[in-house]
């Protein structure tokens, strides 16, 4: 069969899985896809990162990028030109700032209660999602669960100033779904009282 | 029997990592090489599964 029927075929294939498939799941996080690649990851684990590939584009970009950087010209192929380089670079440091950076939140002091309005990265809307936050040395300070996200996509959570003296904490976003718990995102935050 | 629902069974007979080499590869536009470290696999292999699936295709679909 000649290479551009089979591409029309897939093309047309795409387009079926596309009605067959539910929509885009939640991507998998950087620590995720680097513990694929290093062969850590369970089977059934890494067969669900797979299937994933098929769905969507970012993520196996971010994968090969990520393989260009620890071993360049790996591969078999000619090494990256400049500027694909530089994009997938801004790219990967985007994504890895995005999930690392200590976000700094000043409440006035004195205020007794205070919210926290937490947009999630992921594009999945489920119906549930647990909202966890740990001290910095990881210990538990504050949960809440059935939580939904607004009009706005975002979830907005209530939180009381004297149980959260200033310091550094871990915000850990899980989706609920059946009776398991998914992490989805976690975040560095600071907290200070001005 | 209508021709999507043809390819759609090929799609379901074929073995899991031979049908993600298959979409990985025109579906979604990856390189061969591009295809084998995605799916940590020797590109030879991506290339045997593109050629069977070419041959089951043919056979199922035309």
């Amino acid at each position: 069969m000649p290479l551009s029927h089979l591409a029309l075929l897939a093309r047309r294939l795409r387009s079926l899985l596309r009605r067959r498939r539910p929509p885009a799941r939640e991507h998998p996080s950087m620590a995720e896809l680097a513990a694929y690649e290093a062969d850590e990851l369970p089977r059934e684990k890494e067969q669900e990162i797979q299937e994933h590939f098929l769905d969507c584009r970012e993520c196996p970009e971010m994968l090969l990028d990520m393989k260009s950087f620890v071993s360049p010209g790996d591969g078999g192929g000619p090494g990256l030109p400049d500027s694909r380089v530089d994009s997938a670079w801004e790219a990967l440091r985007s994504r890895l700032e995005d999930e690392a950076r200590v976000r700094s939140f000043e409440v006035p002091a004195g205020v007794e209660r205070f919210l926290l309005v937490f947009g999630p990265r992921s594009g999945e809307l489920r119906l549930r999602y647990r909202l966890e936050i740990l001290a910095s040395h990881g210990g538990p300070v504050w949960a809440v669960d059935e939580l939904g996200r607004n009009d706005a996509g975002d979830l907005v959570l209530g939180l009381a100033g004297h149980l959260l003296p200033e310091g550094e904490y871990l915000v850990r976003l899980l989706g609920i779904n059946g009776g398991g718990a998914k992490l989805l995102e976690e975040h560095p935050i600071r907290l200070s009282y001005r | 029997m209508d021709e999507e629902h043809l390819m759609s069974t090929a799609l379901d007979r074929m073995p899991d990592e031979m049908r993600r080499c298959f979409l990985l590869r025109f579906a979604q536009g990856f390189e061969e090489g591009e295809v084998a470290m995605l799916m940590k696999i020797p590109v030879e292999t991506v290339r045997e599964h593109l050629r069977e699936v070419r041959q089951r295709l043919s056979l199922e679909c035309l």
